[in-house]
Order: structure tokens, then C-alpha cells, then sequence
């Protein structure tokens, strides 16, 4: 249907899907986004905890650094909890559609 | 993480003063020191007042420890001289060179450094509150 191929064009440029998405194309899925940010989320964790050991070893003496690190840590959590919020209200919306 | 920019910079303000901290600490634990390095002829030099060099981080943005600046002439020539013909550090007509460390100034130097730190702490809340405030949209 060309009026349909007319609509798609609209969305992305020449070529694309209407989010700018080709399917199994080379830009990065959601899945892979997710799995970055949780990564990066596991990693400002890790961080928190090294020098968080390294202050009671007496090893960090900056005690601002260590607190950064922790809330950090703390805020990338707390933004990973409101999308996997989000992720679920909006699986749950599409279960709840009636078929 | 340019997520976490305002906290790199914060941090990197609070470490700055609590280096300057450092400074202030060792200038006012040296305020008699007559003895705090060698001259070129062997003999003793006074001690001389430091103060940090702060220059901003163009990349990461923030302020980063330049150098420390060690104020006055290195012969010491500029030092304040005291009368104490006993002291072994005197010269011949019984002066002795005392370090430029100010009691008043260092003092509020160092209210200026808890202050500053201070603001850093408040900007670090006020990023944490917003980053919250940012989290709480769609919440109902």
C-alpha cells in the first residue's frame, strides 16, 4: 500500500520505521540501552563500595570524594527504579488492552 | 558521567578547599618556624606563607590545585624582623627574620575555605533535589 509507505516516510527519514528504528539493523535496541544503564548503574555501585572500603581502611582520605561516589551510586539507582517503573506500567497498559 | 556533571564539579570544589584547609592549617602551625628550609649558603631561611593556585578544569569542568605559591622573596629579605639577640637564628645586630604568617588573615582565609566548602555542600543537595524533584514527574 503506498499510502502506507507515505505515512512511514514521515516518522524517519528514507529508509527507517516510524521511531527512526530498523528492525534487526545496526542502531541499538531498547534491550541494549537498558542493559548500558545497567551496567553503568552496577558500576557507580561498585565505585560507591571501593572507596566506601577504602575509607575504612584508611586508604581514601577525602571523605567528600567516598560520599559523592555514594550518592552517585544512590541517584542512578533511583533513576533505574523510575524506568523500570515505566517499562512495567507500560507492559502492564498493553496486557490490560483488550484483543 | 555527564549525568552527574554539577556533583564532579561540586566535588572537585570541596577537595580544592579542603586542600586550601591543608595550607591554612600548616602556615598557622608554622607562624614561628624560623627554620623551614636551607638557603644556596647553608644557612637557616624562615618560613613562608602558602597559598593554593586554583585554575578550572576546562574538560570535566570544576576547579582543580594548580600549585601552592609560597608568598614573599625567596631570600626572605621581605620577612618582618624582630628584636631577640638570644635566638639562636639571629643576626649580628640580634634581629631574627620571623615568618610573613598573619594570625588575622589566615583566619578568615579559613572561614572563607569552611564557607566555600559549605556552598559546594548546598549546590550538591540542590542538584540531589532536583535530580529527585525530575524523578517524581508521572509519579501520581
Amino acid at each position: 500500500m503506498p499510502e502506507i509507505g507515505a505515512l512511514e516516510s514521515i516518522g524517519g527519514r528514507e529508509g527507517e520505521g516510524i521511531n527512526g528504528a530498523r528492525p534487526g539493523g545496526r542502531h541499538p535496541s531498547f534491550q541494549d540501552f537498558l542493559w548500558e544503564a545497567l551496567d553503568e548503574v552496577n558500576r557507580l555501585q561498585n565505585e560507591a563500595d571501593v572507596l566506601a572500603r577504602g575509607l575504612a581502611l584508611g586508604e581514601v582520605r577525602d571523605v567528600s570524594q567516598v560520599m559523592l561516589a555514594a550518592e552517585k551510586a544512590q541517584l542512578s539507582l533511583e533513576l533505574l527504579v523510575q524506568v523500570r517503573n515505566k517499562c512495567i506500567e507500560a507492559y502492564q497498559e498493553i496486557m490490560r488492552m483488550p484483543l | 558521567m555527564d549525568l552527574f556533571r554539577p556533583l564532579e564539579a561540586s566535588g572537585s570544589g570541596m577537595a580544592a578547599e579542603r586542600f586550601r584547609l591543608d595550607l591554612i592549617a600548616e602556615n598557622l602551625a608554622n607562624m614561628e618556624t624560623t627554620r623551614a628550609e636551607r638557603a644556596p649558603d647553608g644557612s637557616w631561611l624562615p618560613y613562608r606563607r602558602k597559598v593554593p593556585l586554583f585554575v578550572t578544569r576546562p574538560e570535566e569542568g570544576g576547579v582543580e590545585v594548580a600549585g601552592v605559591i609560597r608568598v614573599g622573596r625567596p631570600d626572605g629579605s621581605d620577612l618582618p624582623r624582630r628584636y631577640d639577640p638570644a635566638h639562636p637564628d639571629a643576626d649580628r645586630e640580634g634581629y631574627v627574620r620571623l615568618p610573613n604568617v598573619d594570625l588575622v588573615k589566615e583566619m578568615t582565609d579559613l572561614i572563607t575555605a569552611t564557607r566555600a566548602y559549605e556552598a559546594n555542600v548546598a549546590a550538591v543537595n540542590a542538584f540531589k533535589a532536583m535530580f529527585r524533584k525530575a524523578l517524581e514527574i508521572g509519579r501520581a
